[in-house]
């Protein structure tokens, strides 16, 4: 087990609201540090105005962020075999994203911000996340 | 600091938190406050005499909350002034999003905001709406500066006047037609717009200081920010 101080984010697809709640709640548990003298890497979090996405900044486990871990996660929540779901990735600017899938159906995209194949410096991590919120201003509710 | 001298209730020092969570108050620790995600001892205070260093918020999560019971018991909307130093992460203010360096706000009843503002075109603003009849404000065009800076609001129903200082001046001409509101804060914030959070400051904060029932004079400012700001 390695940690790594990150900025990750998921938005919820076609998931319920209490499907998206638990998995918020469970990622809002997760973090190695939540006690420790360093805020920034006590996990904590920021929702979209429309509720669907949420950022998380923690020092997280990376088994926990995983894609198996994710998906486990999901099949828990779903109560079937983790074995029917299915994920893409793609590598964008901001890091990588990956979207899980279940029936042929998006349910959950997530974003390792500023993964390139490796987990990222902090900096890089952060970096990533300021440029995507700023691209996408409006619907974060930084415009005025 | 001459803050205390002339009549701030509260100080929140935010130079002094160097491990946890706690905005710390002064003199009183019921002012206290509770910080997310900031990162503590992060850039070099701008007072003299502090050897602390002060937290900077990343704008993606980051804000100190500092509503507590006694601050709602203190805040008077009408004759009040609110001195905030912050610190823009950036010499250019252009960043297409509006930020908040200190945001109070009252729901219900009579409400109100009181906001230091930086607008997504740059400019900086000391803002107090009513929600019914309307918003008075000060604002400095474009600032554009990475060094540190005493953004000070005064408040006065009585004598009618809203004015916004940048370091020791004033900021353009009193606002005036000023209504009179009621009732405590219901959110108050430090770096941010919002608790979900929306509109986080890009930068530091220092010192926050809150001086309920006074409006402080020009001289009055010049002499806090020439004392006390390196």
């Amino acid at each position: 087990m390695a940690n790594t101080h990150l900025y990750f984010g998921i938005e919820a697809l076609n998931i319920s609201n209490q499907q998206r709640n638990t998995l918020v709640a469970e990622l809002q548990s997760l973090g190695e540090d939540n006690a420790g003298p360093r805020p920034e890497r006590r996990n904590h979090w920021r929702t979209r105005l429309d509720n669907q996405a949420v950022i998380f900044e923690a020092l997280f486990n990376e088994d926990h962020l995983t894609i198996a871990a994710i998906k486990q996660r999901m099949a828990t929540i779903f109560g079937i075999n983790v074995s029917l779901i299915t994920h893409s990735t793609n590598q964008v600017a901001y890091g990588l994203v990956v979207t899980y899938i279940r029936g042929g159906v998006n349910r959950l995209r997530s974003i390792a911000f500023g993964y390139d194949g490796g987990w990222p410096a902090t900096s890089v991590s952060r970096a990533a996340a300021q440029a995507y919120l700023a691209a996408n201003a409006a619907e974060w509710g930084d415009t005025e | 600091m001459l803050v205390n001298t002339y009549g701030a209730v509260v100080v929140y020092r935010m130079t002094d938190n160097v491990s946890g969570t706690t905005i710390i108050a002064y003199p009183d620790t019921a002012f206290n406050g509770v910080s997310q995600g900031l990162t503590l001892q992060s850039t070099v205070s701008p007072v003299v005499g502090d050897s602390g260093l002060a937290p900077d918020s990343d704008a993606v999560n980051d804000y100190a909350n500092i509503l507590t019971t006694s601050l709602e018991n203190a805040f008077n909307p009408d004759e009040m002034s609110l001195m905030v130093w912050g610190k823009f992460n950036s010499a250019t203010w252009n960043d297409g999003s509006a930020r908040r360096l200190a945001h109070f706000t009252r729901s219900g009843g009579t409400g109100w905001t009181i906001s230091f503002v930086k607008a997504a075109t740059g400019n900086f603003s000391w803002q107090r709406q009513r929600t019914a009849g309307g918003i008075h404000q000060a604002t400095k065009t474009a600032p554009n500066t990475a060094n540190w800076f005493m953004a000070t609001l005064t408040i006065s129903v009585a004598n009618n006047r809203l004015r916004g200082y940048w370091n020791d001046t004033q900021e353009g001409v009193d606002a005036t037609g000023l209504l009179s509101v009621s009732g405590a804060p219901t959110t108050a914030i430090v770096g941010a717009l919002t608790l979900t959070p929306t509109q986080q400051w890009r930068g530091s904060f220092a010192y926050a200081a809150l001086f309920p029932g006074i409006e402080l004079s020009p001289a009055q400012v010049a002499t806090i920010y020439n004392t006390a700001v390196t």
